[in-house]
């Protein structure tokens, strides 16, 4: 039976091991990429013509959907309030993949898989550690890119001079939430092929990598969502989203739990 | 769920345990169950060691029969494994970190509180001689300080049943050597079972032998028993002291020959005599130089058991 006490401490000690191997290497990525993030708004809201065509005119629908009216910088706006939680999205299953490769498959490749099944936890208990592991590592290291790059964004909103007449203002939060459950699915499946294919872990190819793509999936769906111009509540994109996904990623972790068998990784 | 059955006083018993891997059946209704001491599996390659070593340690559930730590089973009650320290083929550190991080992450997976894994990991660095290498990182270590460590590892929490698989191969002799006193020492207080393919070191270390062959339990027993029941301790051994060109006159005079160093290691038949040996080999124009009496050992009791296959 599956004791989640026990799940836990395996799962801090899992994220300590690897906070410790990996190191400030953790946090350059969610960081560097927070930075750029803030000097692309930063040029919105300079020279907003350098976007594209096809992209104002997304952002410019998009933006309807949450004010009534902006002033000011609109485009920079726009791309906080609107691309951000799918960049961060994006980020957010990249950065999960390399975790679970990190956490499953090295571990499964090196050996020291075999070792950690004989210490005192099921199969599935191990699983769910592992999940759960880069899980949190891959949102702890979506936080400080949602702190940096948005957090920065809108000081650089702000300070441009940018004033909105807000209509429904906590949905701008609500978008926030899919980066959580794409992070989630990304740490599912990228922990599910590094399992299956631990080869892929060291090799960086080979079938698992084309199965990786299906955690990039919710992800590149969300950008195609917003940068196509497609009159659909980002609302109904969060909430159906998240609810979605985080439905998937339940009946995936209790059906791939279940089916775990350590003998293909030994 | 503690058992009602034998199994239940004994720190490992294996009961009726057959593992396959699609067609290629490795342990076939193996019942194995272990006292303390040390008991020395030997097998071929693909014999099914390690597959036997899998599934004793909680790692591999087996297809039929059950395994029993101290009278629970690890599959249902994973907490059982806890008394289990593991050594296998591939233990590797993660070579990213420092040894004591590797150890100290090792004690945390089995709950050791911060001042528990502090004392254990200098008890073991201590017992294994790696105090130097705590602070190096896992990918700066030899193959010999590795296989230190990783021993280390598989005592920090104070297991009462070890697992080793070949736990001295590839480490220098006097390491080696300052090894095999530990694991006498471990043996003392534990039970060990441990595949090695050393006979010289198995004959030395064990109190049991424990025989593979094609995935099937053929012999559990102390040395001396097996020998008694193979036959062996009956059996009358020269050394003929003689060139390699005396092979093919063994042979021929019907005797089954092995090479130890500059000798031919020959059984008599029960109405021979050394210098009958001599005799028919010298008429065949084969120069001996000597011949002595030959002790039975663990490579005669290794060969009569293989060649039951």
């Amino acid at each position: 039976m599956t004791d989640w006490r026990r799940i836990w401490r395996l799962t801090r000690t899992l994220l300590e091991a690897e906070v410790g191997a990996r190191g400030r290497s953790l946090a350059f990525y969610p960081v560097g990429f927070g930075m750029l993030f803030v000097a692309v708004t930063a040029i919105a809201v300079i020279s907003p013509s350098m976007l594209t065509g096809t992209t104002q005119t997304g952002l410019k629908m998009a933006l309807g959907q949450y004010f009534t009216s902006v002033s000011g910088p609109r485009f920079a706006v726009a791309l906080v309030v609107v691309q951000a939680p799918v960049l961060i999205s994006i980020f957010s299953v990249v950065v999960a993949t390399p975790t679970a490769r990190s956490l499953a498959g090295r571990r499964v490749s090196s050996g020291e898989f075999e070792t950690l099944l004989a210490a005192p936890y099921s199969h599935a208990e191990i699983f769910l550690a592992l999940v759960v592991t880069a899980f949190m590592l891959a949102v702890s290291q979506t936080v400080v890119l949602a702190f940096v790059g948005v957090g920065g964004a809108w000081a650089v909103i702000i300070a441009a001079g940018a004033r909105f007449a807000l209509s429904i203002g906590p949905i701008i939060y609500a978008p926030y939430l899919v980066p959580f459950s794409v992070a989630l699915w990304g740490a599912f499946v990228a922990t599910v092929v590094y399992l299956v294919y631990p080869e892929t872990a060291l090799s960086g190819a080979g079938t698992g990598n084309l199965l990786l793509l299906i955690a990039y999936l919710p992800a590149f769906g969300l950008l195609g969502l917003t940068t196509t111009s497609t009159p659909v509540s980002p609302l109904f994109v969060a909430v159906t989203g998240f609810v979605g996904v985080s439905m998937l990623t339940g009946i995936g972790v209790v059906a791939i739990q279940n089916w775990f068998r350590p003998t293909r990784l030994l | 769920m503690a058992l009602s059955t034998p199994a239940n006083d004994s720190p490992l018993a294996i009961e009726d345990v057959s593992v396959s891997y699609g067609n290629i059946q490795a342990l076939s209704t193996v019942t194995l169950q272990l006292e303390s001491g040390l008991t020395a599996l030997l097998g071929p390659n693909g014999a099914g060691k390690t597959t036997l070593f899998r599934v004793g340690a909680g790692i591999l559930p087996p297809d039929t029969g059950t395994v029993y730590l101290a009278g629970r089973d690890p599959f249902t009650d994973p907490a059982a494994k806890t008394d289990v320290g593991y050594l296998g083929h591939g233990a590797a550190l993660d070579g990213r970190r420092r040894v004591r991080a590797n150890l100290d992450s090792w004690g945390r997976t089995y709950g050791l509180d911060e001042t528990a894994r502090e004392n254990r990991i200098a008890r073991v660095a201590d017992r294994f001689e790696f105090a130097d290498l705590l602070d190096r990182p896992g990918e700066a270590l030899s193959r010999g300080q590795h296989q230190r460590v990783a021993l280390g590892r598989a005592t920090l929490h104070d297991p009462s049943v070890l697992f080793l698989d070949e736990p001295t191969s590839g480490l220098d002799p006097t390491t080696a050597d300052r090894l095999r006193t530990e694991l006498e020492t471990l043996a003392a207080e534990r039970t060990l079972l441990y595949a090695t393919h050393n006979l010289h070191e198995a004959a030395k270390l064990a109190d049991r032998i424990a025989f593979l062959l094609d995935g099937q339990l053929i012999a559990h027993d102390e040395v001396d028993s097996l020998l008694a029941k193979t036959g062996l301790k009956e059996d009358r051994r020269v050394a003929v002291d003689a060139g390699v060109d005396a092979e093919d006159p063994l042979r021929s005079l019907g005797y089954d020959p092995t090479r130890q160093g500059d000798a031919w290691v020959v059984t008599l038949g029960a109405d021979e005599e050394p210098a009958d040996v001599v005799a028919a080999l010298v008429e065949q124009g084969v120069r001996v130089s000597g011949i002595r009496r030959a002790d039975v050992d663990l490579n005669d009791l290794y060969r009569r058991l293989e060649a039951q296959r």
